[in-house]
């Protein structure tokens, strides 16, 4: 744990992107699992734009960075692996491009903690983790 | 309906800043003044198309330009004044004007860079229009704001992680950008300027400074507001600061207003305001968000419910300014300005004129600190490693010496590059960039030291916080030093000043005293430099060098100091200390002795900064006397002979660092008792304690009080800690060691005490807990630490060990009136024990709080499963340890309890809800379409090998020392529940010291373990021919195999498969018949010793020690496993013989074959054990045998099969069908309601028995 909501947790948290729904329902009860979901505001800005409550409701890397911290408040129970809920998202592969270091350009301070923490492990749909 | 207005403005009718700000401070002394509402929202709402965006001029335009709302300026202005209008008209004051967006750099996304001053020119306008509409409609004055948004490009970041030190914009391509913008602004007839939604701080300390310039050359100063954004929950900005340290970066602007705008809502924002309405001697000005957005797009709060938000923060006395941000219209700005008038504005705060800094966090020079360290480390001028470092380009272990400094807590960092081999500029300014994306290191202020001023301006334009420069000075006369002084207030820093002059360095007193004076007239009068941002360095020089002149240089400096800080107030005083010492070099001990001595004199004269190496500094009291005196005399120029004197004594001080070092460990103890106490407590040292409890206890009336007053202090200070994450388990579990000792200590005293006069009150606890491992289950290691856990925070607990039955938990929770029960099991079977319990505990009318945890327990198991059985108190699911003081504090406070259960009941509730959709929608396989598609490996040609001996074999006696080489240590440190792998997480910057010293205490265990022989390791393999027989492995008592011996059952995966991937089961690795095939098995265990040992460290009130040796005692039945697989394969199955792995290798699995385990992915069912358990005949020839539950005992043993096929693989079963269950138990001769209840975990359904419940 760390005084600081940028700093590095030293072991970097994988991050699953699933889009199947069986393989989330399975993921997700394991123990020390955490799910974020990306959902869609329905701001319709044009494309690249966005605003910070879009980013608050459907960028995977803000809602990761918030878990981080309220993990670090003490609000979530820690954990060592991430579930993104991506069933039924436009675009899954966004999702998991977000969390390729460099793909996507960082914003702020937080992207970059981000990419400290979190790393993206697989992105898959029907193939089961085990 | 008001008219529209053309006006004219020209240089002559633009708005004279002074005038503008008294006007507004005026009116803002009687109230709180309204800002408008959004524009984005008010524009969104009258749906312009592509061609409206565009209207007639822009109507061939080769890019798209819907979405450049600026732009409308230009091609709608009739309908951005009317929102101008609207918004003055719903009750506005100040109306910003539509140039969010507005600068080169943010319009280069739609080619229209060349328009940036023309559409700022053309907003002003507009607003201003508006402004003069709505005087003449109701005689009140208006004030137009010239918006500056933020840019998409940032001057403190990279926007590559991958390359931290890039930079897409530099801080002069920004004054620029925003140079054009604010001439537009102004021109247009803004009459201030509103820098808003700030999310990089440099980024808009460079618009400062553009604005500075103009204001300069126009001699027309306007006022400026300042707004940033907090978007999440760590309260920062995007950039990473503080609210404060925002703050402190910007101040230099002597803004109007500062506050913040945008974010999630007024609620979200609350907190971040109160905190600049107490630190800004400003006034504030807060607009957030009209709320979260809703589904819709549109935003959820109602303009009476915002109203309602912000009148919060005005009856608080926030507010001088407010207004709305995304979402709000009109109609909102109404309600707030409505309920505004109930309110008097918020009283602008003196604040005291201190020092103040920032880097990511705030930095504050107050009275209560007595002397700040300026770490020295990364100076290339001073630290020959650093400027090695730098000089071979080696910037990331350049930034480990910083992160180093901050670590041993260095308040600032001083920064310095002046090499003469190296281009100092760009390395500053690379080193900077690097320095910015490591928030360890950043946090600090730093300070920018350069003899040359070119490479300090290029370090402020890369830092973000609020700097210190070092240093400027008047050596090339006074307008140099007073253009490097306004440029550093630019930049906002404050500043160093070193004595220095057209004549020369300051050496005498006069001197100094008299250069410093005449900068600090200078700087106050002339610049309007504040006089706390002014620190001086009258310069430290060395003393004791044997030259005459020199001998007096101590005192001159701490003399100036003395009569700088009484006559020049407000200023700072700092200097270089080892200077000091130069010509002691070589001799550290002397040298730390004379640093401490001089800063002993001058800290007390009014030194309050320096560049020292607070690792590298003696106590002043720890100094031996005739070497403290020796120093003495030279640097307060006490002796003519004292230089002599120094030297002869400093000869038998060479070397004896080391030694200091050692002596100043044990400084503690001559601390006051309770002091003692604690730090016992907080460092987990048993040596002193029962002297030390024996000591508090003769000065206390009672023994009792002991325990109440120092030991509860201290340890309450260890669960603070701990809570807080800057302690770990295992330092914890030590100082409850500590406590135990002390305790016991007192035991006898009280007894005594009670039977002397009968009444005596016995030690109140904070609650009694009762803690169990379930029925058949025999691990307790995680159980024994929350216990420990617990009981540091005063809980008294009643530990039933393991193996309890339900009956004796229920009765002695009765017996003993406690007030929670905590069920603890490992295996899966005891989660069923659980439900067990809670059940009966529904039965008996129970109404405590009952707690699950251990390894196989989970939230979702404990919401679906247990809860639901015992209605009488809460059930929760406890993750670890070190949330287990929490949950029974929450539980057990009569004010916190309701509504943490009402949060638990509903939380389980949810989850039930969604396991149970989860449930429905689950994808089934049928097992006909799993076996079809099964792991078939080529049989046709394969011989599979034949093992050297069929039967069994047993190993009774092991070299302990052989094993040890096989131990995994990482789940080792997760049992201490430090995360990570071995052996990094030794160096984890977190947990490293943590892990370091659990690794000293298990090896120095480890020692005793293999020399005193404390485990008698034993195992028992066998090996039988086997073929496979649908999914199940068939045994032959021999080679004819017309014998059976024993059936292996085994389970196949049922998930849903792509990409041509088999349903595998452990069968499949076996050969049908008519190829020979083997399969083997193996128990061992590490003995039954640890028992007798742990119970013998409990018994001296050692849990620590006791849960160490039951920890090594599990990885040595590990490491015993990995061993004999490794013989296995090479000798006694031999098909391996020339594999060659060392220890570490093996754990990653590299070799042929597999040895799963029954209860384990690979086969789930523990019932499986007992087949093996009969075929080894474990219990009489190693003495291990199984419980109920099918757990081994004793418990650091591990049993298992072989399989040798060479594309064997480990893989999880995960959910089984219930057609696989009933065919399963159909083969298998169980019940089929036998069967679901041994693999329940792993049931894909819900079994008819709970249907039916």
């Amino acid at each position: 744990m760390s005084a600081s909501p940028f700093a590095s947790r030293g072991v970097s948290v994988p991050v699953f992107v699933v889009t199947d729904p069986m393989l989330l329902a399975m993921l997700s009860v394991e123990r020390g699992t955490a799910v974020v979901r990306p959902e869609a505001t329905g701001h319709q800005h044009p494309v690249g734009n966005t605003c910070v409550v879009c980013e608050s409701r459907g960028n995977v890397r803000v809602l990761l960075f918030e878990l981080g911290e309220k993990q670090r408040l003490g609000l979530v129970a820690p954990f060592e692996r991430v579930v993104v809920d991506a069933t039924g998202h436009d675009d899954p592969a966004a999702i998991a491009d977000a969390l390729v270091p460099g793909r996507q350009p960082a914003l702020g301070l937080r992207d970059h903690a981000v990419a400290r923490n979190f790393r993206l492990a697989s992105h898959r749909g029907g193939e089961a983790a085990g | 309906m008001v008219e529209v207005q053309r006006i004219e403005i020209d240089g002559n009718s633009l708005p004279i800043g002074e005038e503008v700000r008294a006007a507004l401070t005026q009116a803002a002394r009687d109230r709180i003044l309204i800002l408008d509402g959004a524009m984005g929202t008010m524009i969104q709402a009258c749906r312009f198309d592509e061609a409206a965006y565009r209207g007639e001029r822009f109507k061939d335009w080769h890019r798209d330009v819907r979405g450049n709302n600026d732009l409308l300026n230009l091609t709608q202005p009739d309908a951005i004044r009317a929102i101008h209008l609207e918004y003055f008209l719903a009750g506005a004051d100040i109306v910003e004007t539509n140039t969010f967006s507005s600068t080169d750099i943010v319009m280069a996304d739609y080619g229209m860079q060349e328009l940036a001053y023309e559409l700022n020119c053309a907003g002003a306008r507009l607003a201003r229009e508006a402004a003069q509409m709505a005087f003449e409609a109701d005689g009140r004055r208006r004030f137009v704001a010239g918006a500056l948004g933020p840019l998409n490009k940032t001057a403190s970041m990279s926007t590559d992680v991958n390359s931290p030190g890039h930079r897409a914009i530099t801080f002069d391509e920004i004054v620029k950008g925003y140079a054009e913008q604010i001439n537009g602004l102004i021109d247009g007839g803004a009459d201030l300027l509103l820098f808003e939604t700030i999310t990089d701080t440099l980024n808009t300390k460079a618009g400062i400074f553009a604005a500075q310039r103009i204001f300069a050359e126009r001699g027309n100063e306007l006022p400026v507001m300042i707004s940033g954004t907090i978007t999440d929950l760590s309260g920062r900005t995007l950039s990473g600061q503080t609210p404060t340290a925002f703050w402190y970066s910007v101040r230099h602007a002597k803004p109007l207003t500062i506050g913040l705008n945008c974010a999630l809502g007024a609620n979200a924002m609350r907190a971040h305001i109160a905190e600049l309405s107490d630190v800004a001697d400003t006034m504030i000005c807060a607009y957030p968000n009209a709320g979260l957005p809703n589904s819709f797009g549109g935003y959820d709060e109602t303009p009476e419910f915002m109203a309602r938000q912000l009148e919060g923060f005005a009856r608080d006395g926030f507010l001088n300014i407010v207004g709305g941000c995304c979402g709000s219209t009109p109609d909102h700005i109404r309600a707030i300005a409505e309920v505004m008038r109930k309110y008097k504005p918020r009283q602008v705060p003196e604040v005291p004129a201190f020092l103040r800094l920032s880097g990511l966090e705030p930095f504050t020079l107050t009275r209560d600190i007595p002397f700040v360290n300026v770490g020295e480390r990364t100076n290339v001028t001073g630290s020959a490693r650093f400027r090695k470092l730098i000089t071979a380009g080696d910037y990331s272990s350049a930034l480990e010496v910083a992160r180093d400094q901050v670590q041993n807590g260095a308040q600032i960092i001083d920064i310095n590059m002046d090499e003469g081999l190296i281009d100092s500029e760009k390395v500053m300014v690379e080193f900077l960039n690097l320095l910015a994306a490591e928030p360890d290191i950043a946090r600090v202020p730093l300070m920018i030291d350069s003899s040359k001023f070119e490479v300090i301006e290029a370090g402020l334009k890369c830092v973000q916080g609020k700097a210190l420069v070092n240093s400027i000075s008047m050596k090339e006369g006074e307008d140099k030093f007073l253009a490097a002084a306004r440029l550093v207030r630019s930049y906002g820093a404050a500043v160093v000043v070193m004595a220095f002059d057209e004549q020369g360095q300051a050496d005498s007193f006069e001197r100094k005293v008299a250069i410093c004076t005449r900068a600090y007239e200078l700087l106050t009068r002339v610049v309007g430099f504040p006089p706390e941002d002014i620190v001086f360095d009258p310069n430290i020089f060395a003393v004791a060098t044997g030259i005459e002149e020199h001998a007096g240089y101590g005192v001159a400096f701490i003399e100036a100091t003395r009569t700088i800080r009484q006559t020049l107030p407000k200023a700072h005083i700092s200097g270089g200390v080892s200077n000091l010492s130069f010509s002691f070099r070589g001799n550290e001990p002397v040298r730390e002795a004379m640093h401490a001595v001089f800063l002993y004199h001058a800290i007390q004269a009014g030194m309050d900064m320096g560049i020292v190496n607070a690792g590298q500094l003696a106590v002043y009291e720890s100094i031996s006397p005739d070497l403290r005196e020796a120093c003495e005399d030279a640097i307060m120029n006490r002796r003519s002979d004292s230089t002599e004197r120094l030297l002869e004594i400093a000869e038998r001080y060479k070397g004896t660092a080391g030694q200091e070092q050692k002596a100043k460990d044990l400084s503690w103890r001559e601390r006051p008792v309770a002091d003692r106490i604690s730090h016992a407590l907080v460092n987990g040292i048993t040596e002193f304690i029962e002297a030390d409890t024996e000591e508090a206890r003769l000065h206390s009336e009672r023994p009792l009080h002991v325990i109440e007053g120092p030991l509860m202090a201290g340890m309450s200070v260890v669960g603070d800690l701990f809570g807080s994450g800057k302690m770990f388990l295992p330092q914890v579990v030590k100082s409850a060691r500590v406590m135990k000792q002390a305790v016991a200590h007192l035991l006898p005293f009280m007894e005594a005490e009670k039977d002397a006069n009968g009444d005596a009150q016995g030690r109140r606890s904070a609650g009694k807990i009762l803690m169990a491992t379930v029925k058949g289950d025999v691990h307790d290691i995680g159980k024994n630490i929350v216990g420990v856990v617990l009981s540091c925070n005063n809980y008294e607990i009643i530990d039933l060990g393991v193996m309890v039955p339900t009956a004796k938990i229920l009765e002695t929770a009765k017996k003993e009136k406690v007030d929670v029960i905590g069920l603890s099991g490992l295996i899966t079977p005891s989660l069923d024990e659980m439900v067990h319990v809670a059940a009966e505990m529904e039965r008996e009318g129970f109404d405590i709080p009952l707690l699950i945890g251990g390894a196989t327990t989970s939230r979702v198991h404990t919401a679906v499963k247990i809860h639901p059985q015992y209605h009488g108190g809460p059930t929760v699911h406890v993750h670890d340890a070190s949330r287990a003081v929490g949950v029974v504090s929450a539980l057990l406070s009569e004010e916190q309890r309701p509504a943490y259960v009402a949060d638990v009941r509903t939380e389980y509730e949810r989850l039930k809800a969604r396991h149970l959709e989860a449930e429905a929608e689950k994808q089934r396989t049928p097992l006909a379409t799993a076996r079809a598609n099964r792991f078939r490996p080529e049989w046709a040609g394969y011989a599979p090998p034949r093992p050297t001996f069929l039967g069994t074999r047993v190993f009774e006696s092991y070299d302990l020392g052989e094993i040890a080489r096989y131990i995994d240590w990482t789940p080792f440190f997760q049992a201490w529940e430090l995360k990570g792998r071995y052996p990094a997480i030794l160096e984890d910057k977190n947990q490293g010291p943590a892990a370091r010293q659990l690794w000293d205490d298990a090896q120095k265990m480890l020692r005793e373990v293999l020399q005193k022989n404390w485990f008698r390791p034993k195992a028992v393999i066998g090996f039988w021919p086997a073929n496979q027989v649908g999914d199940d492995i068939r045994l032959f008592t021999d080679d004819s195999r017309e014998s059976e011996l024993a059936t292996l059952f085994t389970l196949r995966q049922q998930l849903s498969k792509t990409g041509g991937k088999p349903h595998v089961a452990l069968a499949d690795f076996v050969a049908p018949s008519g190829t020979p095939d083997y399969v083997g098995g193996f128990v061992v265990t590490a003995g039954l010793e640890e028992v007798a040992i742990a119970e013998r460290f409990e018994r001296r009130n050692d849990d620590y020690s006791s849960i160490l040796i039951k920890a090594l005692a599990d990885r040595f039945a590990e490491a015993f496993a990995e061993l004999m697989h490794e013989r296995v394969r090479k000798e006694f199955w031999g098909y391996a013989s020339g594999e060659h792995f060392p220890p570490e290798e093996l754990l990653q699995e590299r070799y042929q074959g597999i040895r799963p385990a029954p209860g384990y992915p690979a086969q789930p069912d523990h019932t499986e054990k007992t087949t093996l358990f009969h075929l080894l005949n474990a219990r009489q020839r190693i003495g291990v045998s199984l419980t109920e539950s099918y757990a081994m005992w004793p418990g650091s043993s591990v049993s298992g099969l072989y399989l040798s096929h060479p594309e064997s693989y480990y893989f999880g079963v995960a959910k089984v069908e219930r057609d696989q269950v009933e065919d399963y138990a159909r083969r298998k001769g169980m019940a089929v309601r036998e069967v679901e209840r041994w693999l329940g975990p792993i049931l894909n359904y819900s079994p008819a028995r709970e249907v039916a419940a």
